[in-house]
């Protein structure tokens, strides 16, 4: 059970960026994306770095600024996380 | 023109300021005038620093990590671009401002915003296109063009004249006139809300009534109150508990309870279906089980294969129990097609039937028929039958009582 929490609070985080992110469709950097999402720069960048093998984020070098993007895949992921959370709201009585 | 340094941690008062102001971090500005601080240019801050009362500037940029807090209200001519958060005790102006963690406010006024992460204003919130990544809570009214949010909004009623979009929850603690809502997640609204559309997928509260054009749910939705719409799609559980108004059309897959009315133009139903009484100017489309105290009128009835029918039917053509294929878009939700497999092999029941034209499909039942004409095919099944016109019946067919023509038939219970 605490695999599958950290699991999903690691998927969240995940959304959470790819969010934050798709606001910037001019390119986010690193250090504004972190206020944005509320983590530490340095953990950030490896969670980043982890979207971007994962193939939801893709990243582009300017003159020394490194500029992240949200892939397709990337909205295709954020577009399933959505609809899951719908599918939890609609299960919840309340 | 010339520009005016403050140093890391210096206290300065200012009161107008001509050219660029640069203020290094942890500093702070006080009004000479003790109201208001003005820089007819732009304003640049290294990172936390405080302005003690009102600001005015043409742009404002905050470079570096930390919070920028004005005691008093912020006036931007052009951008106000902020690294990480800001703090304004009242209102913010502002053309376009543009926040990469966190904005704080008594009040917002701008044509674009832009943050990262929070958005929390205590009083109104104004602008044209308003985009936030995590959350946006705005207690007093909103009056927006767009809102795209990608976690939570709670918002204190008001008017969104474009699109809201919300990744997560949405609230609206007052009332709210809207063109389109589209919510993942659940989506709570007040009695005497209006809109052109609503999209939610997950779940739809409303605590009273509401009206809108078009309302598509994937989910749940609780309507608390009465509901008017032109049409409405519901792929899972609807409960009325009021009466529904669709001049257009009501299409339910799933569970729909209502506890008052449904009056509109048609009905297609593909699951549980319950109301106290339906009353519609063209077509009900049924399957599955539908039950109605006070009946169930049309102008034409198709009730499919399987289905069950309690309450009583009053239609100008009445079909039970002969079709079972659907057509265009209902065989793709996959609520009809879970339901097309249950009722394979089901006998069709219906109670006390009224019509002009009656027909009794194969395997199916009827209580008692009062039509001009019937038509009952082999194997079904009628306890009686009046009519006034022609009786057509195949040679497998059971009615318990000898079918009667009569000159007159009784008025159905309903009146249309």
């Amino acid at each position: 059970m605490s695999g599958n929490n950290s699991k999903r609070s690691r998927t969240d985080l995940y959304a959470k960026i790819l969010e934050v992110l798709i606001r910037y469709p001019e390119g986010g950097r690193i250090t504004r994306m972190s206020y944005g999402v509320g983590v530490p720069v340095d953990r950030l960048r490896a969670m980043a770095e982890n979207l971007c093998s994962f193939g939801l984020v893709r990243k582009l070098t300017d003159e020394d600024e490194i500029y992240y993007f949200v892939t397709p895949r990337g909205l295709e992921f954020l577009e399933t996380y959505r609809k899951m959370n719908g599918f939890l709201a609609a299960f919840d009585e309340k | 023109m010339s520009s005016l340094q403050i140093k890391s941690g210096e206290t300065a008062q200012l009161d107008h300021v001509n050219g660029d102001l640069h203020v290094g971090r942890n500093a702070k500005i006080k009004p000479r005038d003790g109201k208001r601080v003005t820089v007819n240019k732009a304003a640049v801050f290294e990172g936390n620093a405080s302005v003690e009362g009102d600001f005015e500037c043409d742009s404002l940029t905050v470079n570096g990590k930390g919070t920028l807090r004005v005691n008093g209200n912020l006036k931007i001519h052009n951008k106000l671009d902020v690294m990480d958060s800001l703090f304004a005790m009242a209102r913010i102006t502002a053309l376009e401002i543009d926040v990469g963690g966190k904005v704080t406010a008594g009040s917002v006024v701008c044509s674009r915003l832009r943050a990262g992460g929070v958005v929390e204003v205590e009083d109104t919130l104004e602008a044209e296109t308003v985009d936030v990544g995590r959350r946006v809570t705005a207690s007093g009214q909103v009056a927006l063009k767009s809102l795209q949010v990608g976690g939570k909004t709670e918002i204190g009623g008001g008017t969104i004249t474009e699109l809201a979009k919300m990744s997560g929850t949405f609230s609206s603690s007052s009332k709210l006139n809207f063109s389109e809502l589209q919510v993942y997640g659940k989506a709570s609204l007040p009695t005497g809300c209006k809109g052109q559309r609503i999209r939610s997928f997950g779940r739809l509260c409303v605590d009273g009534s509401i009206t809108c054009e078009e309302i598509m749910v994937e989910g749940a939705a609780d309507i608390r109150g009465d509901c008017h719409t032109a049409k409405m799609e519901v792929d899972g559980r609807l409960d009325v508990s009021g009466s529904l108004m669709a001049s257009n059309m009501l299409e339910s897959f799933g569970q729909t309870e209502i506890v008052g009315q449904l009056q509109g133009k048609s009905l297609r139903v593909g699951g549980k279906f319950k109301a106290r009484e339906v009353v519609l100017t063209e077509t009900a489309d049924l399957m599955g089980d539908v039950k109605t105290e006070d009946g169930l009128r049309a102008k034409s009835l198709i009730i499919r294969t399987g289905t069950r029918c309690e309450g009583i039917i009053v239609g100008e053509r009445v079909e039970v129990g002969k079709s079972s294929l659907v057509v265009a878009n209902w065989a793709t939700k996959w609520a009809h097609q879970s339901i097309s497999i249950r009722l394979v092999g089901k006998m069709t029941q219906v109670n006390d039937v009224y019509g002009t034209k009656v027909t009794l499909g194969k395997a199916s039942k009827a209580r008692r028929i009062f039509a001009q004409d019937v038509e009952l095919e082999n194997g079904s099944i009628a306890e009686q039958v009046t009519y006034t016109g022609e009786l057509k019946r195949s040679d497998h067919v059971f009615i318990r009582l000898p079918p009667e023509k009569a000159i007159k038939l009784p008025d159905p219970p309903l009146k249309g």
